[in-house]
Protein backbone atom coordinates (compact mmCIF):
# COMPACT_ATOMS: atom_id res chain seq x y z
CA UNK A 1 0.00 0.00 0.00
CA UNK A 2 1.56 3.28 -1.04
CA UNK A 3 1.97 5.95 1.60
CA UNK A 4 -0.51 8.53 0.30
CA UNK A 5 -3.26 5.92 0.21
CA UNK A 6 -2.55 4.89 3.80
CA UNK A 7 -2.75 8.46 4.98
CA UNK A 8 -6.00 9.11 3.17
CA UNK A 9 -7.62 6.04 4.71
CA UNK A 10 -6.68 7.16 8.17
CA UNK A 11 -8.19 10.58 7.48
CA UNK A 12 -11.24 8.98 5.98
CA UNK A 13 -11.68 6.76 9.01
CA UNK A 14 -11.38 9.63 11.46
CA UNK A 15 -13.77 11.77 9.49
CA UNK A 16 -16.55 9.22 9.39
CA UNK A 17 -16.06 6.56 12.02
CA UNK A 18 -17.88 8.24 14.90
CA UNK A 19 -20.77 9.22 12.66
CA UNK A 20 -21.11 5.68 11.32
CA UNK A 21 -21.12 4.20 14.75
CA UNK A 22 -23.94 6.53 15.82
CA UNK A 23 -25.82 5.64 12.63
CA UNK A 24 -25.58 1.92 13.35
CA UNK A 25 -26.39 2.36 17.04
CA UNK A 26 -29.74 3.87 16.15
CA UNK A 27 -30.73 0.50 14.73
CA UNK A 28 -28.71 -1.77 17.00
CA UNK A 29 -28.81 -0.86 20.67
CA UNK A 30 -25.87 -3.08 21.61
CA UNK A 31 -22.82 -0.81 21.46
CA UNK A 32 -20.31 -3.64 21.06
CA UNK A 33 -22.11 -4.94 18.01
CA UNK A 34 -22.42 -1.44 16.60
CA UNK A 35 -18.68 -1.00 17.03
CA UNK A 36 -17.98 -4.35 15.33
CA UNK A 37 -20.23 -3.59 12.41
CA UNK A 38 -18.75 -0.14 11.98
CA UNK A 39 -15.27 -1.68 11.77
CA UNK A 40 -16.58 -4.29 9.36
CA UNK A 41 -18.01 -1.60 7.10
CA UNK A 42 -14.66 0.12 6.81
CA UNK A 43 -12.93 -3.21 6.17
CA UNK A 44 -15.27 -3.91 3.30
CA UNK A 45 -14.58 -0.53 1.86
CA UNK A 46 -10.86 -1.30 1.78
CA UNK A 47 -11.52 -4.74 0.35
CA UNK A 48 -13.25 -3.09 -2.58
CA UNK A 49 -10.06 -1.20 -3.30
CA UNK A 50 -11.81 2.09 -3.93
CA UNK A 51 -9.93 5.29 -4.50
CA UNK A 52 -11.22 7.12 -1.44
CA UNK A 53 -10.67 10.52 -2.97
CA UNK A 54 -13.11 9.73 -5.74
CA UNK A 55 -16.05 8.72 -3.53
CA UNK A 56 -18.79 11.30 -3.96
CA UNK A 57 -20.75 10.79 -0.77
CA UNK A 58 -18.73 8.73 1.68
CA UNK A 59 -21.50 8.64 4.26
CA UNK A 60 -24.07 7.41 1.76
CA UNK A 61 -21.64 4.71 0.68
CA UNK A 62 -20.75 3.69 4.22
CA UNK A 63 -24.35 3.65 5.37
CA UNK A 64 -25.31 1.39 2.45
CA UNK A 65 -22.60 -1.07 3.40
CA UNK A 66 -23.65 -0.79 7.04
CA UNK A 67 -27.31 -1.43 6.24
CA UNK A 68 -26.36 -4.63 4.50
CA UNK A 69 -24.33 -5.74 7.48
CA UNK A 70 -27.14 -4.88 9.88
CA UNK A 71 -29.60 -6.92 7.83
CA UNK A 72 -27.10 -9.82 7.86
CA UNK A 73 -26.75 -9.46 11.61
CA UNK A 74 -30.49 -9.65 12.19
CA UNK A 75 -30.82 -12.56 9.82
CA UNK A 76 -28.07 -14.37 11.69
CA UNK A 77 -29.87 -13.71 14.96
CA UNK A 78 -33.14 -15.00 13.50
CA UNK A 79 -31.38 -18.14 12.32
CA UNK A 80 -29.80 -18.66 15.71
CA UNK A 81 -33.13 -18.24 17.45
CA UNK A 82 -34.94 -20.51 14.99
CA UNK A 83 -32.27 -23.17 15.27
CA UNK A 84 -32.30 -23.18 19.07
CA UNK A 85 -36.07 -23.52 18.97
CA UNK A 86 -35.74 -26.72 16.96
CA UNK A 87 -33.65 -28.30 19.72
CA UNK A 88 -35.63 -30.01 22.49
CA UNK A 89 -35.15 -28.26 25.86
CA UNK A 90 -32.60 -30.71 27.25
CA UNK A 91 -30.47 -30.47 24.15
CA UNK A 92 -30.37 -26.70 24.22
CA UNK A 93 -28.27 -26.92 27.35
CA UNK A 94 -26.27 -30.03 26.58
CA UNK A 95 -25.23 -29.60 22.93
CA UNK A 96 -21.79 -28.06 23.05
CA UNK A 97 -21.78 -24.36 22.36
CA UNK A 98 -19.05 -24.86 19.81
CA UNK A 99 -21.12 -27.39 17.90
CA UNK A 100 -24.10 -25.08 18.05
CA UNK A 101 -21.98 -22.26 16.74
CA UNK A 102 -20.71 -24.36 13.83
CA UNK A 103 -24.21 -25.35 12.82
CA UNK A 104 -25.52 -21.81 13.07
CA UNK A 105 -22.62 -20.56 11.00
CA UNK A 106 -23.25 -23.20 8.34
CA UNK A 107 -26.97 -22.38 8.28
CA UNK A 108 -26.17 -18.73 7.92
CA UNK A 109 -23.80 -19.34 5.00
CA UNK A 110 -26.35 -21.46 3.18
CA UNK A 111 -28.93 -18.76 3.78
CA UNK A 112 -26.63 -16.19 2.19
CA UNK A 113 -26.06 -18.38 -0.83
CA UNK A 114 -29.79 -18.79 -1.30
CA UNK A 115 -30.57 -15.10 -1.06
CA UNK A 116 -32.52 -13.86 -4.04
CA UNK A 117 -34.11 -17.10 -5.11
CA UNK A 118 -37.89 -17.30 -5.39
CA UNK A 119 -39.56 -19.20 -2.58
CA UNK A 120 -40.55 -22.24 -4.62
CA UNK A 121 -37.02 -22.68 -6.00
CA UNK A 122 -35.54 -22.31 -2.53
CA UNK A 123 -37.93 -24.85 -1.05
CA UNK A 124 -37.35 -27.39 -3.81
CA UNK A 125 -33.60 -27.05 -3.43
CA UNK A 126 -33.69 -27.48 0.35
CA UNK A 127 -36.04 -30.44 0.13
CA UNK A 128 -33.57 -32.10 -2.18
CA UNK A 129 -30.26 -31.20 -0.54
CA UNK A 130 -31.28 -31.18 3.12
CA UNK A 131 -34.09 -33.67 3.32
CA UNK A 132 -32.90 -35.94 0.53
CA UNK A 133 -36.35 -36.06 -1.04
CA UNK A 134 -36.79 -37.62 -4.47
CA UNK A 135 -37.61 -35.19 -7.28
CA UNK A 136 -40.98 -36.81 -7.84
CA UNK A 137 -41.91 -36.40 -4.19
CA UNK A 138 -40.83 -32.77 -4.15
CA UNK A 139 -42.94 -32.22 -7.26
CA UNK A 140 -45.99 -33.66 -5.54
CA UNK A 141 -45.35 -31.64 -2.38
CA UNK A 142 -45.04 -28.34 -4.28
CA UNK A 143 -47.72 -29.11 -6.87
CA UNK A 144 -45.49 -28.65 -9.89
CA UNK A 145 -44.07 -31.06 -12.46
CA UNK A 146 -40.96 -33.13 -11.85
CA UNK A 147 -39.43 -31.40 -14.84
CA UNK A 148 -39.91 -28.05 -13.14
CA UNK A 149 -38.31 -29.37 -9.96
CA UNK A 150 -35.20 -30.45 -11.86
CA UNK A 151 -35.08 -27.02 -13.43
CA UNK A 152 -35.45 -25.34 -10.04
CA UNK A 153 -32.64 -27.36 -8.50
CA UNK A 154 -30.29 -26.69 -11.42
CA UNK A 155 -31.13 -23.01 -11.20
CA UNK A 156 -30.57 -22.90 -7.42
CA UNK A 157 -27.30 -24.76 -7.74
CA UNK A 158 -26.08 -22.34 -10.40
CA UNK A 159 -27.17 -19.36 -8.31
CA UNK A 160 -25.25 -20.64 -5.27
CA UNK A 161 -22.15 -21.58 -7.24
CA UNK A 162 -21.96 -18.04 -8.59
CA UNK A 163 -22.67 -16.22 -5.33
CA UNK A 164 -20.04 -13.91 -3.93
CA UNK A 165 -18.87 -14.69 -0.45
CA UNK A 166 -18.23 -11.14 0.83
CA UNK A 167 -17.94 -12.33 4.43
CA UNK A 168 -14.50 -13.58 3.60
CA UNK A 169 -12.84 -10.20 4.01
CA UNK A 170 -9.08 -10.43 4.61
CA UNK A 171 -8.34 -9.26 8.13
CA UNK B 1 -32.80 -20.62 -19.68
CA UNK B 2 -30.58 -19.54 -16.83
CA UNK B 3 -29.48 -15.96 -16.33
CA UNK B 4 -26.50 -15.79 -13.98
CA UNK B 5 -26.60 -12.72 -11.79
CA UNK B 6 -22.81 -12.50 -11.47
CA UNK B 7 -20.58 -12.79 -14.50
CA UNK B 8 -17.70 -15.24 -14.32
CA UNK B 9 -14.29 -14.59 -15.79
CA UNK B 10 -14.77 -16.25 -19.14
CA UNK B 11 -17.71 -17.44 -21.12
CA UNK B 12 -16.35 -20.98 -21.15
CA UNK B 13 -16.56 -20.99 -17.36
CA UNK B 14 -20.10 -19.69 -17.62
CA UNK B 15 -21.19 -22.47 -19.94
CA UNK B 16 -19.35 -25.09 -17.89
CA UNK B 17 -21.10 -23.98 -14.73
CA UNK B 18 -24.54 -24.16 -16.34
CA UNK B 19 -23.76 -27.63 -17.62
CA UNK B 20 -22.33 -28.71 -14.26
CA UNK B 21 -25.55 -27.61 -12.55
CA UNK B 22 -27.61 -29.76 -14.90
CA UNK B 23 -25.23 -32.70 -14.51
CA UNK B 24 -25.60 -32.38 -10.77
CA UNK B 25 -29.36 -32.63 -11.08
CA UNK B 26 -29.22 -35.71 -13.26
CA UNK B 27 -26.66 -37.53 -11.11
CA UNK B 28 -28.79 -37.01 -8.02
CA UNK B 29 -31.90 -38.43 -9.57
CA UNK B 30 -33.59 -41.58 -8.37
CA UNK B 31 -32.15 -43.94 -10.92
CA UNK B 32 -29.01 -42.98 -12.78
CA UNK B 33 -28.14 -45.20 -15.71
CA UNK B 34 -24.63 -46.39 -16.36
CA UNK B 35 -24.75 -44.59 -19.70
CA UNK B 36 -25.52 -41.28 -18.00
CA UNK B 37 -22.69 -41.73 -15.54
CA UNK B 38 -20.40 -42.50 -18.41
CA UNK B 39 -21.54 -39.38 -20.25
CA UNK B 40 -20.87 -37.29 -17.18
CA UNK B 41 -17.33 -38.70 -16.88
CA UNK B 42 -16.73 -37.82 -20.49
CA UNK B 43 -18.02 -34.29 -19.97
CA UNK B 44 -15.73 -33.94 -16.94
CA UNK B 45 -12.70 -35.15 -18.86
CA UNK B 46 -13.49 -32.76 -21.69
CA UNK B 47 -11.89 -29.62 -20.26
CA UNK B 48 -10.40 -27.96 -17.22
CA UNK B 49 -13.24 -25.48 -17.23
CA UNK B 50 -15.65 -28.39 -16.72
CA UNK B 51 -13.57 -29.74 -13.85
CA UNK B 52 -13.40 -26.32 -12.18
CA UNK B 53 -17.13 -25.89 -12.57
CA UNK B 54 -17.81 -29.31 -11.06
CA UNK B 55 -15.62 -28.46 -8.07
CA UNK B 56 -17.65 -25.33 -7.42
CA UNK B 57 -20.85 -27.33 -7.52
CA UNK B 58 -19.44 -29.87 -5.10
CA UNK B 59 -18.29 -27.10 -2.81
CA UNK B 60 -21.84 -25.78 -2.58
CA UNK B 61 -23.21 -29.24 -1.94
CA UNK B 62 -20.74 -29.82 0.87
CA UNK B 63 -22.26 -26.92 2.80
CA UNK B 64 -25.43 -28.94 3.25
CA UNK B 65 -23.61 -31.78 4.96
CA UNK B 66 -22.71 -29.45 7.79
CA UNK B 67 -26.26 -29.00 9.03
CA UNK B 68 -28.83 -31.42 10.49
CA UNK B 69 -31.50 -32.25 7.90
CA UNK B 70 -34.85 -31.61 9.52
CA UNK B 71 -33.82 -28.75 11.77
CA UNK B 72 -31.93 -27.12 8.94
CA UNK B 73 -35.00 -27.23 6.74
CA UNK B 74 -37.21 -25.71 9.42
CA UNK B 75 -34.81 -22.85 9.92
CA UNK B 76 -34.02 -22.13 6.28
CA UNK B 77 -37.24 -22.73 4.43
CA UNK B 78 -38.16 -19.08 4.19
CA UNK B 79 -35.96 -16.20 3.15
CA UNK B 80 -36.80 -14.24 6.26
CA UNK B 81 -37.98 -10.82 7.23
CA UNK B 82 -35.94 -7.84 8.32
CA UNK B 83 -37.09 -6.17 11.48
CA UNK B 84 -39.10 -3.59 9.59
CA UNK B 85 -41.04 -6.25 7.71
CA UNK B 86 -39.68 -5.31 4.29
CA UNK B 87 -38.26 -7.96 1.99
CA UNK B 88 -34.57 -7.60 1.21
CA UNK B 89 -35.21 -9.07 -2.19
CA UNK B 90 -36.19 -6.78 -5.04
CA UNK B 91 -39.44 -8.03 -6.47
CA UNK B 92 -39.48 -7.70 -10.23
CA UNK B 93 -42.58 -8.29 -12.31
CA UNK B 94 -42.32 -9.18 -15.97
CA UNK B 95 -39.34 -8.29 -18.08
CA UNK B 96 -38.33 -5.22 -16.14
CA UNK B 97 -41.80 -3.73 -16.40
CA UNK B 98 -41.94 -2.81 -12.74
CA UNK B 99 -39.72 -3.30 -9.70
CA UNK B 100 -41.61 -3.22 -6.42
CA UNK B 101 -40.58 -4.06 -2.87
CA UNK B 102 -43.41 -5.85 -1.14
CA UNK B 103 -43.81 -7.17 2.37
CA UNK B 104 -42.48 -10.68 2.62
CA UNK B 105 -45.34 -11.69 4.87
CA UNK B 106 -47.76 -12.52 2.06
CA UNK B 107 -45.63 -15.42 0.91
CA UNK B 108 -47.11 -17.80 3.40
CA UNK B 109 -46.09 -21.39 3.01
CA UNK B 110 -49.66 -22.61 3.44
CA UNK B 111 -50.78 -20.73 0.38
CA UNK B 112 -48.27 -22.64 -1.71
CA UNK B 113 -48.96 -26.07 -0.39
CA UNK B 114 -52.49 -26.55 0.81
CA UNK B 115 -55.29 -27.23 -1.64
CA UNK B 116 -56.97 -23.88 -2.08
CA UNK B 117 -60.03 -24.66 -4.07
CA UNK B 118 -63.02 -26.89 -3.74
CA UNK B 119 -62.63 -29.39 -6.58
CA UNK B 120 -65.15 -29.29 -9.42
CA UNK B 121 -64.92 -30.79 -12.86
CA UNK B 122 -61.28 -31.00 -13.97
CA UNK B 123 -60.14 -30.31 -17.48
CA UNK B 124 -56.51 -30.94 -18.30
CA UNK B 125 -54.05 -31.12 -21.18
CA UNK B 126 -50.71 -32.88 -21.31
CA UNK B 127 -47.47 -31.32 -22.46
CA UNK B 128 -47.64 -30.36 -26.13
CA UNK B 129 -51.42 -30.66 -26.24
CA UNK B 130 -53.62 -27.66 -27.12
CA UNK B 131 -57.31 -28.34 -26.99
CA UNK B 132 -60.67 -26.68 -27.08
CA UNK B 133 -63.38 -27.58 -24.59
CA UNK B 134 -66.89 -26.32 -25.21
CA UNK B 135 -68.63 -25.30 -22.00
CA UNK B 136 -72.25 -25.73 -21.05
CA UNK B 137 -72.95 -21.99 -21.21
CA UNK B 138 -71.79 -21.71 -24.81
CA UNK B 139 -68.35 -20.33 -23.88
CA UNK B 140 -65.37 -21.62 -25.81
CA UNK B 141 -62.50 -22.61 -23.55
CA UNK B 142 -59.04 -23.40 -24.89
CA UNK B 143 -56.40 -25.09 -22.76
CA UNK B 144 -52.79 -24.65 -23.79
CA UNK B 145 -49.92 -27.10 -23.20
CA UNK B 146 -49.62 -28.73 -19.77
CA UNK B 147 -52.62 -26.98 -18.21
CA UNK B 148 -55.35 -27.71 -15.74
CA UNK B 149 -58.56 -25.91 -14.93
CA UNK B 150 -61.56 -26.67 -12.71
CA UNK B 151 -65.01 -25.83 -13.95
CA UNK B 152 -67.45 -24.82 -11.24
CA UNK B 153 -70.75 -23.91 -12.86
CA UNK B 154 -73.91 -23.87 -10.75
CA UNK B 155 -77.22 -22.03 -10.66
CA UNK B 156 -75.65 -18.87 -9.25
CA UNK B 157 -72.28 -18.54 -10.90
CA UNK B 158 -69.77 -19.72 -13.44
CA UNK B 159 -66.27 -20.08 -12.05
CA UNK B 160 -63.14 -21.37 -13.74
CA UNK B 161 -60.19 -22.06 -11.44
CA UNK B 162 -56.87 -22.01 -13.25
CA UNK B 163 -54.65 -24.46 -11.43
CA UNK B 164 -51.83 -24.71 -13.93
CA UNK B 165 -50.74 -23.36 -17.33
CA UNK B 166 -52.82 -21.20 -19.66
CA UNK B 167 -56.39 -20.78 -20.90
CA UNK B 168 -58.07 -18.68 -23.54
CA UNK B 169 -61.75 -17.97 -23.20
CA UNK B 170 -64.44 -16.61 -25.48
CA UNK B 171 -67.35 -15.93 -23.21
CA UNK B 172 -70.84 -17.12 -24.02
CA UNK B 173 -74.03 -15.18 -23.43
CA UNK B 174 -75.33 -16.17 -20.03
CA UNK B 175 -76.92 -14.19 -17.18
CA UNK B 176 -74.83 -15.86 -14.46
CA UNK B 177 -71.66 -13.95 -13.46
CA UNK B 178 -68.44 -15.46 -14.83
CA UNK B 179 -65.06 -15.35 -13.14
CA UNK B 180 -61.61 -16.89 -13.64
CA UNK B 181 -59.94 -17.49 -10.29
CA UNK B 182 -56.22 -18.00 -9.83
CA UNK B 183 -53.95 -18.37 -6.80
CA UNK B 184 -53.10 -14.71 -7.07
CA UNK B 185 -56.41 -13.05 -7.78
CA UNK B 186 -59.50 -12.96 -9.93
CA UNK B 187 -60.12 -12.03 -13.53
CA UNK B 188 -63.68 -11.00 -14.36
CA UNK B 189 -64.58 -10.76 -18.02
CA UNK B 190 -67.10 -8.27 -19.35
CA UNK B 191 -68.11 -9.90 -22.62
CA UNK B 192 -64.72 -10.84 -23.97
CA UNK B 193 -62.11 -12.97 -25.60
CA UNK B 194 -59.10 -13.19 -23.26
CA UNK B 195 -56.14 -15.23 -21.95
CA UNK B 196 -55.02 -16.09 -18.44
CA UNK B 197 -51.64 -17.69 -17.90
CA UNK B 198 -49.87 -18.74 -14.71
CA UNK B 199 -46.12 -18.11 -15.03
CA UNK B 200 -44.36 -20.57 -12.77
CA UNK B 201 -40.91 -19.09 -13.23
CA UNK B 202 -41.77 -15.55 -12.27
CA UNK B 203 -44.57 -16.56 -9.86
CA UNK B 204 -47.01 -14.19 -11.56
CA UNK B 205 -50.23 -14.48 -13.53
CA UNK B 206 -50.54 -12.97 -17.00
CA UNK B 207 -53.78 -11.74 -18.53
CA UNK B 208 -54.42 -10.32 -21.98
CA UNK B 209 -57.60 -9.26 -23.77
CA UNK B 210 -58.31 -9.86 -27.45
CA UNK B 211 -61.73 -8.32 -27.49
CA UNK B 212 -63.79 -6.53 -24.85
CA UNK B 213 -62.73 -5.83 -21.26
CA UNK B 214 -61.75 -7.69 -18.12
CA UNK B 215 -61.42 -6.60 -14.50
CA UNK B 216 -58.34 -7.96 -12.76
CA UNK B 217 -58.28 -8.03 -8.99
CA UNK B 218 -55.13 -9.25 -7.22
CA UNK B 219 -56.11 -11.01 -4.03
CA UNK B 220 -54.82 -8.42 -1.60
CA UNK B 221 -55.44 -5.36 -3.69
CA UNK B 222 -58.16 -2.89 -2.81
CA UNK B 223 -59.39 -2.28 -6.35
CA UNK B 224 -59.60 -4.00 -9.70
CA UNK B 225 -57.71 -2.88 -12.78
CA UNK B 226 -59.64 -2.81 -16.02
CA UNK B 227 -57.98 -4.13 -19.15
CA UNK B 228 -59.34 -3.23 -22.58
CA UNK B 229 -58.92 -4.75 -26.03
CA UNK B 230 -55.32 -5.51 -27.02
CA UNK B 231 -54.02 -4.91 -23.50
CA UNK B 232 -52.11 -7.20 -21.13
CA UNK B 233 -50.93 -7.17 -17.53
CA UNK B 234 -48.97 -9.32 -15.06
CA UNK B 235 -49.90 -9.59 -11.41
CA UNK B 236 -49.45 -11.52 -8.19
CA UNK B 237 -51.38 -11.46 -4.93
CA UNK B 238 -50.37 -7.94 -3.98
CA UNK B 239 -49.20 -5.98 -6.98
CA UNK B 240 -49.25 -5.66 -10.77
CA UNK B 241 -47.13 -4.49 -13.67
CA UNK B 242 -47.87 -1.58 -15.99
CA UNK B 243 -50.51 -2.32 -18.62
CA UNK B 244 -48.84 -3.58 -21.79
CA UNK B 245 -49.82 -4.87 -25.21
CA UNK B 246 -51.26 -8.19 -26.15
CA UNK B 247 -48.79 -10.67 -27.60
CA UNK B 248 -49.43 -12.29 -30.98
CA UNK B 249 -48.79 -15.59 -29.31
CA UNK B 250 -51.74 -15.27 -26.98
CA UNK B 251 -54.02 -16.48 -29.77
CA UNK B 252 -51.54 -18.25 -32.04
CA UNK B 253 -51.25 -21.37 -29.91
CA UNK B 254 -54.91 -22.11 -30.47
CA UNK B 255 -54.04 -22.55 -34.14
CA UNK B 256 -50.99 -24.60 -33.15
CA UNK B 257 -48.33 -22.00 -33.86
CA UNK B 258 -45.61 -20.09 -32.06
CA UNK B 259 -45.07 -16.71 -33.65
CA UNK B 260 -41.81 -14.79 -33.51
CA UNK B 261 -41.94 -11.17 -34.52
CA UNK B 262 -38.32 -10.12 -34.13
CA UNK B 263 -38.28 -12.07 -30.88
CA UNK B 264 -35.00 -12.71 -29.03
CA UNK B 265 -33.97 -16.36 -29.23
CA UNK B 266 -33.81 -16.56 -25.44
CA UNK B 267 -37.47 -15.69 -25.14
CA UNK B 268 -38.37 -18.01 -28.02
CA UNK B 269 -36.58 -20.95 -26.41
CA UNK B 270 -38.33 -20.24 -23.12
CA UNK B 271 -41.73 -20.32 -24.85
CA UNK B 272 -40.84 -23.35 -26.96
CA UNK B 273 -39.78 -25.19 -23.82
CA UNK B 274 -43.38 -25.21 -22.62
CA UNK B 275 -44.38 -27.38 -25.55
CA UNK B 276 -41.27 -29.53 -25.81
CA UNK B 277 -41.99 -33.04 -24.60
CA UNK B 278 -38.51 -34.51 -24.46
CA UNK B 279 -36.78 -32.79 -21.57
CA UNK B 280 -35.84 -29.18 -21.35
CA UNK B 281 -34.23 -26.56 -23.52
CA UNK B 282 -31.49 -24.22 -22.42
CA UNK B 283 -30.08 -21.30 -24.39
CA UNK B 284 -26.57 -19.94 -23.80
CA UNK B 285 -26.30 -16.32 -22.75
CA UNK B 286 -24.64 -15.19 -25.96
CA UNK B 287 -27.21 -16.85 -28.18
CA UNK B 288 -30.14 -15.33 -26.27
CA UNK B 289 -30.10 -12.03 -28.11
CA UNK B 290 -30.26 -13.42 -31.66
CA UNK B 291 -33.52 -12.37 -33.32
CA UNK B 292 -36.14 -14.56 -34.97
CA UNK B 293 -38.98 -13.92 -37.32
CA UNK B 294 -41.44 -16.58 -38.32
CA UNK B 295 -44.44 -18.74 -37.64
CA UNK B 296 -43.53 -22.15 -36.27
CA UNK B 297 -45.80 -25.16 -36.06
CA UNK B 298 -45.91 -26.55 -32.56
CA UNK B 299 -46.75 -30.07 -33.74
CA UNK B 300 -43.08 -31.00 -33.80
CA UNK B 301 -40.83 -28.96 -31.54
CA UNK B 302 -37.73 -30.95 -32.47
CA UNK B 303 -38.25 -29.96 -36.09
CA UNK B 304 -38.40 -26.32 -35.03
CA UNK B 305 -34.97 -26.72 -33.44
CA UNK B 306 -33.63 -28.19 -36.69
CA UNK B 307 -35.05 -25.27 -38.63
CA UNK B 308 -33.42 -22.83 -36.25
CA UNK B 309 -30.07 -24.48 -36.71
CA UNK B 310 -30.31 -23.87 -40.44
CA UNK B 311 -31.33 -20.27 -40.24
CA UNK B 312 -29.30 -18.97 -37.27
CA UNK B 313 -25.60 -19.17 -36.39
CA UNK B 314 -26.28 -21.65 -33.62
CA UNK B 315 -25.45 -25.21 -32.74
CA UNK B 316 -27.99 -27.47 -31.03
CA UNK B 317 -26.14 -29.75 -28.65
CA UNK B 318 -27.87 -32.77 -27.17
CA UNK B 319 -25.94 -32.87 -23.89
CA UNK B 320 -28.05 -35.75 -22.57
CA UNK B 321 -31.22 -37.24 -24.02
CA UNK B 322 -33.34 -34.86 -21.99
CA UNK B 323 -31.18 -31.75 -22.01
CA UNK B 324 -30.80 -29.75 -25.18
CA UNK B 325 -28.35 -26.86 -25.15
CA UNK B 326 -28.44 -24.11 -27.77
CA UNK B 327 -25.24 -22.21 -28.28
CA UNK B 328 -23.64 -19.74 -30.66
CA UNK B 329 -21.33 -21.17 -33.32
CA UNK B 330 -17.87 -19.85 -32.56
Amino acid sequence: MSYPAAVSFSEFYHQHHAWLQRFISRQLPCSQTAEDLAQDSFLRLIARNENLRLIDSPRAYLSTIARGLIANHWRRQDIEKAYLQTLPAEEQASVALETQYDVIEALYQIDRLLQGLPDAVRQAFLMSRLQGMRYQDIATELSVSERMIKHYIARAMLHCAQADMPDMVPV
Amino acid sequence: MLNPSHALETSADDTALQEAAFWFVSLNDDLVSEAERQAWQEWLACSEANQRAWQKIEQVDRQFHKVPAQQGFQVLQHEGVSRKGVSRRQFALGLGALAVTVPWLWRERDTLLSPMFVPGEHLATSRGEMREFPLSDGSRLWLNTDSRVEVDFNAQHRILRLRRGEIALTTGKDPRPLKVMTDMGDVTPLGTVFNVRYEEDAATTYVSVSKGKVAVKPKRAEDSITLSTQQSIQFDTASHSKVGRLSLNDQAWQQGFLVADNMPLGEFVKQLGRYHTSGWLCCSEEAQSLRLIGRYSLKDTVRILDTLEHSLPIHIRQVTPWFTYIELIK
